[in-house]
This record gives C-alpha cells, sequence and structure tokens, in this order.
C-alpha cells in the first residue's frame, strides 16, 4: 500500500477559487439526482426570465452550484464530456442552453470598505455603483474574449463590437483591441481601489477617467453583444451570477435590487446567498421594492434538498464517490461506497446491550420505586430497549400483566394485538428515545454514527456532511487504519468522535456571528438544554422534540433581527410550509434547531411531527437573554400523556 | 528584501543599543502593560519631548473606579504629553491631529508603543508614517505575563468574547487583482475560529499559515495548531514557522514566501497570531503594494486585567527600504 499517497478525500476545498475542472471532479450538480427540485430544472437555472434567488446555509453548496453554471465552467465541462460525442460547437451548445452566465464575487472586505473616513454616503454609493458596474464589465468582456480567441465568434463582427465598446468607454484612439479595453477597466477597478486606500488616511480626490453609472455596462455590453453577434437571440440571457449577497451593505443591496427589478430583456440575475440575507428589500426609488413571485423567484438549498431524503442522501452518496475515487487507496479496493464506509444507519440495540454489558439490569432498578414488586415479568432476555418501554407503558398507568403479555409474545414470535402494538412502538416511535434515555439512565452520551445519521446530522447542508466525513477520516488515519485500509470501514466510536468535535466546534463558532452572536448562543444553549430535558423525561411524553413555533413577525426588536440572524446562520431552520404546532392545533411557522449541535446535547439527530415548545416574544427574548430556561410544558410530574406523533422526516 | 535590524529587550537598569525617542505615541489603556514604556523610561532617565496619548472613546466609557484610575495613569509620570481623543475604528482623525503637530519628522527620533493599540490601529499609523516619509521609528512592545484560557483548556482560548466582523485594515487595500486566486496568508494566534472566519471570508486559493516558533512559552507553538486544526486540513495550505516576538524575521519569511507571487496577486495577510509577529506582517505589507490586509474587528472592546508584564521589546523598524 503506497501509504504515502494518501490524502484526506474530504479535506477542504475552497469552492470560491477551486479550478473549473475540479468542480467537475469533486461535486455533482443535484440535478444529475433529481430533475426537478422543487419546480427548478437544469434549463431554467439559464432559460428564466425571472432573476432566480439561491438561499443557504454555509457549506450548503451554493458557491459550488453560482459556479457551476459560469461560462468557464460550462466551457470546461464541454471540453471534458460534450465535445467528442457531440456535434455542437462550444457556442452552439451555450445557446442551446438558452444562456451565458458570469460569476461575480466581491469579498466581504472589499464590500465593507465602501464607507466611512468622512466620505458622505451618497459619495460612496457612486463609487460603489461605478466599481460593480466595472467588474461585472469586466467579467462579461473577459467571456467575448475567449470566445473570440477560440474562434466561437466571427472575426469580422468583432471589429464592430470593438467600436461599439470604444463608444460605450468613450475611447478615442485608434488601435484598440478588446485586451486594450479589459486593460481599461483592470486600470478603472485600480483607480477605485487605490483611493479606498487613500481617502483612509488623507483627504482625497475620486477621479476615474469616466464615472460608470447604474446598467451602464452591467446592461450596455450584452446589448452591445445582441447588437452586434447575431447568434445572441433576443430570449437569449446574459446572467449575473453574484454569490455571497448576504455580504452586501444595506445601501449596497439597494442599488443592485434596483437592478434585478429594473432589469432590462435579456439580462437577468442569479443571487446566491444566506437564509435572511436580504438586508433590505428596498430599492434606489424609496417607493420600490422587490417582491419575492413578482421580482424573484426564491429556492432555498435545505428545502430542496430536504424535499426527498432520498434524493438527499442519494446525493450525498455521490459527492462522497467522488471524493473517495480521487483516492487510489479507495478508488482500487472499491471502498467508494460512503454508506459501507460509516456503516448504512445505526445499530440501537446493539448500542444498548454495550450499554447494560455490566450492569444489564440497571433499568429495573432506576424505576424500582415506582415499579410494582412483578416488574421483573417484564423482562424481554435479548432486548432490553424492549424493556424500557413496558417499563414506560407501566408506569404510565397501562396494565402490568397485560404489557408482560405483550412482551413475552413479542419474545416468542406471536402475534397479538399486545405484541403488534409493542412492536409498532418499539420500530416507528421510541426506539431512538429510549436508546437516548438509556444513554442518560447509564449517564453516558448516545453515540452518533453511521451514514444515516450523519446525513440527518447534516441538517440539508452538505458541508457539514462533508466535515463530518473528513473528522472522520482523520481520525480513522491514525486511530482506525487497518479497519479503513483493509476493511473499508471506520469505527462507530470514531464516527462519534467525530460528530462531537464537529457539533461542539460549530457551537463555539455561534458566538463569533456578526453581530448578537452572544444572543444567539445563548439561543442555542438553552434550546439545546430544553430539548435535552424532553429527551430524558423519564416517562418519554414528547419523544424526540427538538422543533419550536413562534410568529416570527411578533417577535420585539433588536430580539427579531437576532431571531432573522439565528435563521441567516443556519443556528435554527424554518420548516418550508406551516405546519401543526402540535396535534389538534392550528398551522404555523415551525422552527428546528440545527440538527449538527445534537450530539451535544444529546438529542435526536432527526425530526418528527409531535408536540412543539410553542414562543411568544417574550419567551424568545428570555432564551437569548437568560441562563437555563426550562421547558414550557412541566416535564417533572408523571402525567398528562400526549400521544400524537405525526411522521418521521428527515 | 531582508531587514537588518536592531531587536533587544528593553531594560531598566542600562541603555541597550537603542537610543531613546523624543516623541513617544501610546495607546491609553488600563492594563498594566499600557505604561510600562514609560515607567521603563522613568527608570532609564529617559527625556522625552512629548508623549502622544491616543485615547479611544470606546475604550474609556466601558472603564470605572480603578480601572479609570488606571487608564488615565499617563499623566503620572512627569512627561509632557498631549491627548488625542476619537474613535478606536478610525484612525484618521487623529492623524490628520498629529500631522498638524509638525514634530513627526526626520529631524526627531520618533516612537510607537503597540502594548496597547489594536493591530488595524496601529497598522494605519505605521502606513501614514511611511506616508510622510519618516526613514525609522522605534516600536516598543510589552508581553503580557501569561494569556487567560476562560475554561482552563487550551482550545477554549477567545481573542475576544463578543462577534466580528473581518474588515480590510484602513488604507491596505492591496491592489486590483483579476482572476487570480486570491493568497491568504495568517499569522497564527491560538483563536482557531478567528481563521476559520478570515478563511471563508476570503476564499483564498492557497493559504500560508505561520506560525509563531518559538513562541513566549514553549507549548504555545502547538497550542496555535491544535485550535487551527480545521485550516490544517485544507489542501491548499502550507505551515511554516518564524519567531513569535520577531517582526524582522516574520518580515523575511514572508519575503522568503511570497516571493513566487507576482504584482498580479492579491496577497491578503492576516495578522491575528501575537503583535510582534503583526508588526513584522505591517513592515512587510507598508513595502508591498499588493498586500491587503484583513482583520477581525471586534463589535466590542473588553476591559483589559492583566496585572502581570512580561518582558518588554524594543524594535527600530526602517521605513525606508534599503
Amino acid at each position: 500500500m503506497t501509504e504515502y499517497l494518501y490524502k484526506n478525500p474530504f479535506n477542504d476545498y475552497s469552492a470560491n477559487v477551486v479550478a473549473p475542472k475540479t468542480i467537475l471532479e469533486y461535486w455533482c450538480s443535484p440535478f444529475q439526482i433529481q430533475k426537478n427540485l422543487a419546480g427548478l430544472n437544469e434549463t431554467s437555472v439559464y432559460s428564466e426570465k425571472n432573476p432566480i434567488v439561491f438561499m443557504g446555509g454555509r457549506g450548503s453548496g451554493k458557491t459550488m452550484f453560482l459556479r457551476f453554471w459560469s461560462y468557464s465552467v460550462q466551457k470546461e465541462l464541454y471540453l471534458t464530456e460534450k465535445k467528442e460525442k457531440n456535434e455542437q460547437s462550444l457556442l452552439e451548445s451555450i445557446l442551446s442552453s438558452g444562456g451565458i452566465a458570469s460569476y461575480i464575487r466581491i469579498d466581504g472586505p472589499a464590500l465593507r470598505s465602501f464607507e466611512g473616513f468622512g466620505v458622505k454616503e451618497e459619495i460612496w454609493d457612486i463609487i460603489f455603483m461605478h466599481y460593480f458596474e466595472l467588474i461585472v464589465g469586466r467579467s462579461f468582456l473577459k467571456t467575448i474574449k475567449d470566445l473570440i480567441d477560440i474562434g466561437e465568434l466571427e472575426k469580422p463582427k468583432t471589429e464592430s463590437f470593438i467600436t461599439g465598446l470604444k463608444s460605450l468607454f468613450s475611447l478615442n484612439s485608434e488601435n484598440i483591441d478588446i485586451n486594450n479595453i479589459i486593460n481599461y477597466v483592470e486600470e478603472e477597478i485600480e483607480t477605485v481601489t487605490r483611493y479606498r486606500s487613500e481617502v483612509a488616511i488623507f483627504e482625497s480626490k475620486f477621479l476615474p477617467r469616466k464615472l460608470f453609472p447604474s446598467k451602464s455596462l452591467s446592461f450596455g455590453i450584452p446589448r452591445l453583444c445582441r447588437t452586434i453577434f447575431s447568434e445572441f437571440k433576443e430570449s437569449f440571457n446574459f446572467i449575473i451570477l453574484i454569490d455571497e449577497y448576504e455580504n452586501f451593505m444595506e445601501c449596497q443591496q439597494r442599488m443592485i435590487n434596483s437592478l434585478i427589478k429594473f432589469s432590462e430583456e435579456g439580462v437577468t440575475f442569479r443571487l446566491g446567498m444566506r437564509l435572511e440575507g436580504f438586508r433590505t428589500y428596498g430599492t434606489i426609488n424609496n417607493d420600490d421594492f422587490i417582491k419575492e413571485g413578482r421580482d424573484y423567484q426564491l429556492f432555498v438549498f435545505e428545502e430542496i434538498m430536504n424535499l426527498n431524503s432520498e434524493g438527499y442522501q442519494d446525493y450525498l452518496i455521490q459527492i462522497a464517490k467522488k471524493r473517495l475515487e480521487t483516492v487510489p487507496e479507495f478508488k482500487d479496493k472499491d471502498f467508494t461506497d460512503i454508506k459501507h464506509i460509516l456503516g448504512t444507519r445505526e445499530v440501537l440495540l446493539d448500542e444498548v446491550l454495550d450499554l447494560v454489558k455490566n450492569n444489564r439490569y440497571k433499568h429495573f432498578d432506576f424505576f424500582s420505586k415506582s415499579l410494582p414488586a412483578n416488574a421483573k415479568d417484564l423482562l424481554a432476555s435479548q432486548n432490553p430497549i424492549i424493556e424500557l418501554l413496558a417499563i414506560i407503558k407501566v408506569l404510565r398507568g397501562d396494565n402490568i400483566e397485560l404489557i408482560s403479555k405483550a412482551v413475552n409474545d413479542f419474545n416468542d414470535g406471536i402475534k397479538s394485538d399486545g405484541s403488534e402494538k409493542l412492536k409498532y412502538d418499539y420500530n416507528n416511535k421510541y426506539r431512538l428515545s429510549l436508546t437516548i434515555l438509556f444513554n442518560s439512565i447509564h449517564r453516558k452520551n448516545k453515540l452518533y454514527y453511521s451514514f444515516n445519521t450523519f446525513s440527518y446530522l447534516s441538517s440539508g447542508i452538505v458541508g457539514h456532511f462533508m466535515e463530518l466525513c473528513r473528522k472522520s477520516f482523520q481520525y480513522a488515519e491514525f486511530e482506525g487504519r487497518e479497519k479503513l485500509f483493509t476493511e473499508g470501514t471506520i469505527s462507530k466510536e470514531i464516527q462519534n468522535k467525530s460528530a462531537k468535535d464537529i457539533a461542539s466546534r460549530e457551537f463555539q463558532m455561534v458566538r463569533r456571528i456578526e453581530n448578537y452572536g452572544g444572543e444567539i448562543y445563548r439561543m442555542t444553549e438553552n434550546l439545546g438544554n430544553i430539548f435535552r430535558l424532553y429527551h430524558v423525561d423519564e416517562l418519554l411524553r414528547y419523544p424526540e422534540t427538538n422543533q419550536f413555533t413562534v410568529d416570527q413577525e411578533t417577535i420585539q426588536e433588536p430580539y427579531r433581527e437576532m431571531f432573522r440572524t439565528a435563521i441567516k446562520w443556519s443556528i435554527i431552520q424554518p420548516k418550508k410550509r406551516l405546519q401543526h404546532s402540535s396535534p389538534g392545533k392550528g398551522r404555523t411557522q415551525l422552527y428546528t434547531l440545527n440538527r449538527i449541535f445534537s450530539p451535544i446535547f444529546n438529542i435526536t439527530y432527526r425530526t418528527r411531527g409531535g408536540v412543539n415548545e410553542e414562543y411568544k416574544s417574550e419567551n424568545i427574548i428570555k432564551i437569548m437573554t437568560s441562563d437555563n430556561v426550562k421547558p414550557k410544558r412541566n416535564l417533572s410530574k408523571r402525567k398528562e400523556i400526549d400521544t400524537g406523533q405525526q411522521f418521521l422526516e428527515l | 528584501m531582508s531587514a537588518a535590524y536592531i531587536m533587544e529587550e528593553v531594560q531598566t537598569k542600562t541603555a541597550g543599543q537603542l537610543e531613546p525617542v523624543d516623541y513617544l505615541i501610546i495607546a491609553a489603556g488600563s492594563d498594566t502593560r499600557s505604561y510600562e514604556i514609560l515607567r521603563k523610561y522613568k527608570k532609564l532617565n529617559f527625556d522625552l519631548k512629548a508623549v502622544y496619548v491616543f485615547e479611544f472613546d470606546e475604550r474609556k466609557k466601558e472603564l470605572t473606579g480603578h480601572d479609570l484610575i488606571k487608564h488615565n495613569e499617563y499623566s503620572e509620570f512627569g512627561y509632557p504629553f498631549k491627548v488625542f481623543k476619537g474613535s478606536i475604528d478610525d484612525p484618521k482623525p487623529y492623524l490628520n491631529e498629529i500631522n498638524s503637530t509638525s514634530t513627526l519628522n526626520n529631524d526627531n527620533k520618533i516612537g510607537i508603543d503597540l502594548s496597547s493599540f489594536t493591530k488595524p490601529f496601529f497598522f494605519t499609523i505605521f502606513k501614514f508614517f511611511e506616508l510622510i516619509k519618516l526613514n525609522h521609528v522605534t516600536a516598543y512592545y510589552t508581553e503580557p505575563k501569561a494569556y487567560v484560557f476562560n475554561t482552563g483548556t487550551y482550545d477554549s482560548y477567545r481573542s475576544s468574547m463578543g462577534s466580528h466582523i473581518v474588515k480590510e485594515i484602513p488604507s491596505f487595500t492591496g491592489n486590483n487583482v483579476a482572476d487570480q486566486d486570491p493568497v491568504l496568508v495568517i499569522l497564527l494566534g491560538f483563536d482557531g475560529g478567528l481563521s476559520r472566519e478570515i478563511s471563508d471570508e476570503i476564499g483564498p486559493g492557497r493559504t500560508i499559515l505561520i506560525n509563531g516558533f518559538p513562541g513566549f512559552e514553549p507549548e504555545y507553538k502547538d497550542l496555535s495548531l491544535i485550535n487551527n486544526e480545521r485550516l490544517l486540513s485544507d489542501e491548499s495550505k502550507e505551515l511554516v514557522y518564524g519567531r513569535a516576538n520577531n517582526p524582522f524575521e516574520i518580515c523575511n519569511v514572508l519575503s522568503e514566501k511570497l516571493k513566487e507571487f507576482s504584482n498580479n496577486t492579491l496577497i491578503n495577510l492576516a495578522p491575528i497570531g501575537s503583535k510582534p509577529m503583526a508588526l513584522g506582517a505591517c513592515i512587510y505589507a507598508i513595502r508591498n503594494e499588493n498586500v491587503r490586509v484583513v482583520y477581525p474587528v471586534p463589535d466590542k472592546y473588553g476591559i483589559a486585567n492583566n496585572s502581570d508584564v512580561g518582558k518588554t521589546w524594543g524594535y527600530k523598524i526602517p521605513l525606508i527600504s534599503e
């Protein structure tokens, strides 16, 4: 084995800059798994006239997704996959897709530098708009230049195009080609950068050779292209892909929102941003704002991914496979199925049998004061989880003789009403809750392992899944080499350790969230502890509770803004549709604590229907500002058992 | 470019190679370290024409009682002083005001104590020094006796308790660079979360991590590695070492590591390690215009209460390239 060549297949790659070839090597389009994602398909990414907003948490794959549609990646895709088997040229391929896209990312520190130093806000706005136009213009020009260079656009027409550009940029010199114009744009961008630097110390004047107002290049260059190159029909889209839109300041978003609202035929936008990434829906015109449905379509990554849990899991398997195949040790031995490596799903009974190895009847001892003398009749020799379920049923008031008979029938494989009910509850309702309770009785922490568990923990965020895998492979390289390289598996202990590490690191990161990190950290801690108390409720009245309801609009400011920030950072995740807050109650907005935190609080890694914590503004404020907030339900008394559990979902 | 340098510990019994300065710029603070250089100057019987005290509204408004008294101690050393007041986030008014004193020039020896300045602030001051064409300045730095690990575990270290926003340090915007993957150089500190945050913001194509070795304590170099594990697993990273208390060595390490990149590469420097390391990055950045300096600026500033001070170092910093 050439161990020295081994590298962790899940090591990080920065999606922002990774080469087009690497994107194709490491990433796969979700459309390869599901052709239609909530009404969005591969064609509509290019051909849809309306702007599209893609929201998603950190690591949800937005950047890879956006970059995948950009010209540079599509060109690479054409060259590597389509060219040989396709009669179409690159340009024909682009034209038939319905659009050509330029990927724009301006990083946060640069965006935040367009303010302050005694310069008026309106001046900064003008400078920023000029800068944005130059950045978009540069991107379009480089795409066109590439198409000219590789002979996809006719040379004779390029002369007219250059003439048009000279007019657009007010350039008079005779011998100008597209490279000169790109250089000119570069120099003008440099002028902005230099101004930002100088004005921080001394009074400075902004002196561009020409000021480019809104739309002048972002719409002007596509318009010119369409006029000169008849290949670009009216229906063809020039697409501006803007990533990390949440980093744009409010005034900057107003300017871009205006472009979105008043876009022209043939130019459209695709924005990638965090949840709640719009700082404003306003435009530069005080009376106008952009509205979902009317001005743009919204797709939330986690929702798309979670529409179909099998689809999401298939997607994770595909992405993992691509990465595993890059490592010869795994590829040669066919260890490229992440389900095999991590195990398909956890085996709860084995976990509990391990727990009770040294104290087989601790759960009976634990409840001994509340159980009748004949509690030993509840013993199920092979399955302590069934025993705990039976104990809880008796504690809830069920007849011990009937439960005992059901346990015996279950053990003997006899189908009776009692054994079937027990089996149903065991398989469909309580097995995970009982395992968590078992751990609590034995003062141990629940183990988090298996592909299924990791996929749930990742909460629809692909990056979380990759990180769980990365850490598991990292530990396995040192602590479980033999298993990893000879069997192609990673032990549950290593997986669990990785899950706890990642959970802990994500939890610590909460404190750092831009604005309100402290309040959101406390909120996370309180919610986790509240849900933890539900999980250790000795009667398991509300199993696997990890959701709450609140009407966001009623939350008092600034706590509503904090709440929105928590959503933006995917600390809490809204459910897509309004749902019943509890059985029999009206429909309302549900929120889940991101399940990546589950290992910290020893709570469920999945989301069940059923009862939820129901909050009002004052509860949210308390959760954000106080320590040790308790559940709203009284969990200390053994009564008031709700029965409603509805369904399981990812 | 390699820097020949003078670096020495400032003693109290004998003056070293470093000459005393005429004008000393310091930041007011409640930390004992804030005025350690004035204590040492006094013991060495050094004269000062004036102490220029930068007082920050954000810092002072948090102080009461004993902390406030300690903050104002700069007036008790018998040196003439002038106070400049303003915001910790905006160096420009201070620099315009201090420029109007017409004392910061090559006829005078200028010094600055970095101990209580935030890193972004002193970076901008150094840029200012360069723009007004000072040949060199003397920088002082007093080490803390120890770092505080909140819960007693090393991975619990947080450089500050609040949240941060990663910003460009004023006047260090780098060059406009197109279509080149940015390079990120992080001078590692103990706070692994910060480096990850910066990396997420920049999205570099390549990352160079500089770890302080030897550190102020033997185990510190390992702590910064343990706490930055996530970043160290990045495929495109490279780890190098430089002395944690030696800015000149850091500057040389940067020169060596970054010489392969042309001026068309945007180099992002994130000086989150020790202040002397940051000073080294600062020297490098003011000599290389394609360097952008980014820093996680906290949303609020806590009160520093270190009662013990470590060694005080003096560095003669050449500002004109040799």
